[in-house]
């Protein structure tokens, strides 16, 4: 690749700025996105280090695949994870603490390892920190509803931020256009909603 | 003639601060062909290279959470990884301090060429005829020694200018200016602007510094949403691209960045002779002469170098003989409510990013009912939500109201652009009494700010009935 992506975005801002009252160049700007594109196909993806098999499966429960899109791992959570982790001490702290937390848990309610355990033992656990969480968070799964809220958090984030979860929710967005225009279906869906709150 | 030394230049106009105010100053006398050399705290703007429009989060490892997670302990650059350049609530080497009873003062200061104009929410208003007047409507404050009619050109000037959009209402406490066409509202402000109608709230194109047709060169907006990451195409109104740039062009403007103006300087007989600025590169400490001066370093900045600057001809501080700098600060005080409106499921997706912020806001509508409202002067309300671009953050809740699994994609999918704000920012009174204490350092000004707010609360809480009612129909968390 000999432009880079930043090269090719200034050239197309000074030709549009440049364009004395002239139109934005649309096509201009198409082009850009779908250099960016290609260039982010091209990128080489991080490589973790740290957590493996733990943060992969509870990624993969929190997000599972389904018709709508692939899994939190499909869409590099892991990797996501790892990476910030090995760059900050107290995010790697609290994974750490949590893996071993949910090994000793798994343990306790029955032998093993939690990455070993049945899928039904697993979201088991899972289900029982939900249900604590709800209840307040307090108790003795407390440390684990407080990593289980890290994992989570961290999981959804890495998969709405990845092309299949902007795909998955369908924002349409992050386009050039040369007008804007709210669709006739989505106003008509208005106009029904409000007449149906009597407004 | 009084004599100097021969190796100092003396520039003509010396500007402090590169924001609204010394961009348009800077911008106006080149254009007139006088020479102005401007002082910026912070460094040169390069739009191209740092503003992150049309970046999508996967274009980062760290996805907008920041190197380490930052954003997840609290950290990281203020309005996300995502905003434009811009500076900050705490400053290297820039402490301040606040009044012991004031707890919740955030001062944010700007340091980049431009200043705030990088990141504000371009919501650009006129004031009305009234705010003109204030002691006669609520006893408060003082009159203006001038009038909206005095003012209305400029108004006009301004608006044409930098190009904002709006639609003429004549509605009092938001006149009518120079206006782009507004864009169309989007599906959910159409809801809010049926419920706002049936309150008998006004509720209008909104009045933003985003251009709808090319203007002085600068290309209509191209709908990105994207105004708060910085716009590359300058189709909404920042100083740095719209005024500065152009200035640099004429050959007239000398611009000095990483420059901190220390000390107003003075000839000892009541004249500015120039400003004493720390060089933040070098850490030198340099003196610049000038025929005239302007100090337009932000309204706490501008008053705190004032303040420091105490010739013996000015012992209470530089253009203080009345004691009032740096007192009467107004600020604008805003907050926000969110809500879950479950009966906007279902609505068809679209792109709904348009000319970024809200196309349709609610203006003042209180002002004949003042007296018996319990609080002075107003608010306005912005409207917040959509199919926004997806980021670090923006499914949490689904998720905490899913547990995981498969429901918590199918909560996701549902709860999209369900979430809608009203965000009051209210028009307040604050006053602040500066009790100067010597700067710690030349790099380190301390301006204490107790802050005596006047009657917030009742304002708020009339913002938050006002939401209340909004929310009753298609009500949800």
């Amino acid at each position: 690749m000999t432009l880079s992506r930043r090269e090719v975005l200034r050239q197309l801002a000074v030709a549009a700025t440049s364009a004395a009252a002239g139109g934005f160049n649309l096509e201009a700007a198409r082009v850009v996105h779908a250099f960016a594109a290609e260039e982010r196909a091209q990128a080489g993806g991080y490589a973790p280090r740290l957590l493996t098999a733990h943060v992969r499966r509870l990624a993969e429960l929190v997000v599972p695949a389904d018709a709508g899109g692939g899994s939190a791992v499909d869409a590099g959570a892991p990797e996501f994870i790892d990476l910030l982790c090995s760059e900050n001490e107290r995010l790697a702290d609290i994974y750490r603490r949590g893996v071993a937390w949910v090994d000793e848990e798994t343990d306790r309610r029955g032998g093993g390892a939690f990455v070993g355990a049945s899928s039904g033992r697993q979201t088991a656990l899972l289900d029982a920190l939900v249900d604590a969480e709800r209840a307040g968070g307090a108790g003795d799964l407390a440390p684990g509803v407080r990593f289980f809220a890290w994992v989570r958090r961290m999981t959804v984030d890495a998969y709405y931020t990845s092309p299949i979860g902007i795909r998955d929710v369908g924002y349409e967005g992050n386009r050039v256009a040369s007008a804007y225009d709210t669709p006739p279906a989505a106003l008509e869906f208005i106009d029904r909603l409000a007449d149906d709150l009597g407004l | 003639m009084p004599a100097i030394q021969p190796r100092e230049e003396i520039h003509d106009v010396v500007v402090i601060g590169s924001g609204a105010g010394g961009a348009t100053v800077a911008h106006v006398l080149t254009g007139l062909g006088v020479r102005v050399t401007l002082l910026e705290a912070g460094p040169m703007l390069d739009p191209y290279r740092e503003f992150k429009e049309h970046d999508w989060p996967y274009d980062y490892d760290h996805r907008g959470a920041e190197p380490g997670g930052r954003r997840y302990f609290g950290e990281g650059k203020p309005f996300g990884f995502f905003s434009t350049t811009s500076g900050g609530w705490e400053l290297d080497g820039e402490p301040y301090t606040v009044a012991d009873d004031t707890d919740d003062f955030w001062w944010f200061r700007s340091r980049i060429v431009g200043g705030r104009t990088n990141h504000y929410g371009r919501m650009t208003f006129r004031f009305s005829d009234y705010d003109f007047a204030p002691r006669d409507r609520d006893g408060l404050g003082w009159n203006w020694p001038i009038t909206y009619e005095d003012i209305a050109p400029w108004y006009d000037r301004a608006e044409a200018f930098i190009g904002v959009t709006g639609s003429r209402e004549g509605i009092r406490s938001a006149p009518d200016g120079v206006f782009h066409d507004p864009p169309p509202p989007k599906a959910h402000e159409l809801l809010i602007q049926r419920a706002s109608h049936k309150l008998g709230i006004p509720c209008i194109p909104n009045r933003r510094a985003v251009i709808t047709r090319p203007l002085n060169g600068r290309p209509a907006c191209h709908y990105c949403g994207q105004c708060g990451r910085g716009c590359r195409t300058a189709s909404n109104y920042s100083a740095s691209q719209v005024q500065i740039l152009p200035a640099l062009a004429t050959g007239r403007l000398t611009l000095i960045d990483q420059a901190m103006a220390r000390e107003v300087t003075t000839d000892g007989a009541g004249r500015v002779t120039g400003v004493v600025y720390l060089d933040k590169r070098t850490g030198e400490e340099r003196t610049i002469r000038s025929r005239v001066l302007v100090v337009a370093a932000s309204a706490c900045e501008s008053a705190r170098l004032l303040l420091n600057s105490k010739p013996r001809d000015f012992p209470s501080g530089v253009a203080n003989h009345s004691g009032v700098v740096g007192r009467y600060l107004m600020d604008t005080v805003g907050f926000g409510l969110g809500g879950y409106v479950p009966a906007l499921e279902g609505l068809p997706r679209y792109n709904s990013d348009g000319a970024g912020g809200a196309h349709l806001y609610m203006p003042w509508w209180g002002w004949d009912d003042q007296t018996k409202l319990g609080f002075p002067r107003g608010y306005h309300i912005e409207i917040g939500g959509g199919y926004g671009m997806p980021g670090v953050g923006s499914f949490q809740r689904s998720a905490r109201r899913a547990g995981y699994g498969a429901a918590l994609k199918e909560r996701a999918r549902r709860e999209y652009g369900t979430r809608v704000r009203d965000d009051p920012q209210r028009r307040q009174l604050l006053r602040a009494r500066p009790e100067r204490r010597r700067p710690l350092g030349h790099s380190r000004p301390a301006l204490p700010l107790p802050l005596e707010r006047a009657r917030a609360p009742a304002g708020a809480a009339h913002a938050r009935d006002v939401h209340r009612a909004h929310r009753a129909p298609g009500r949800g968390g």
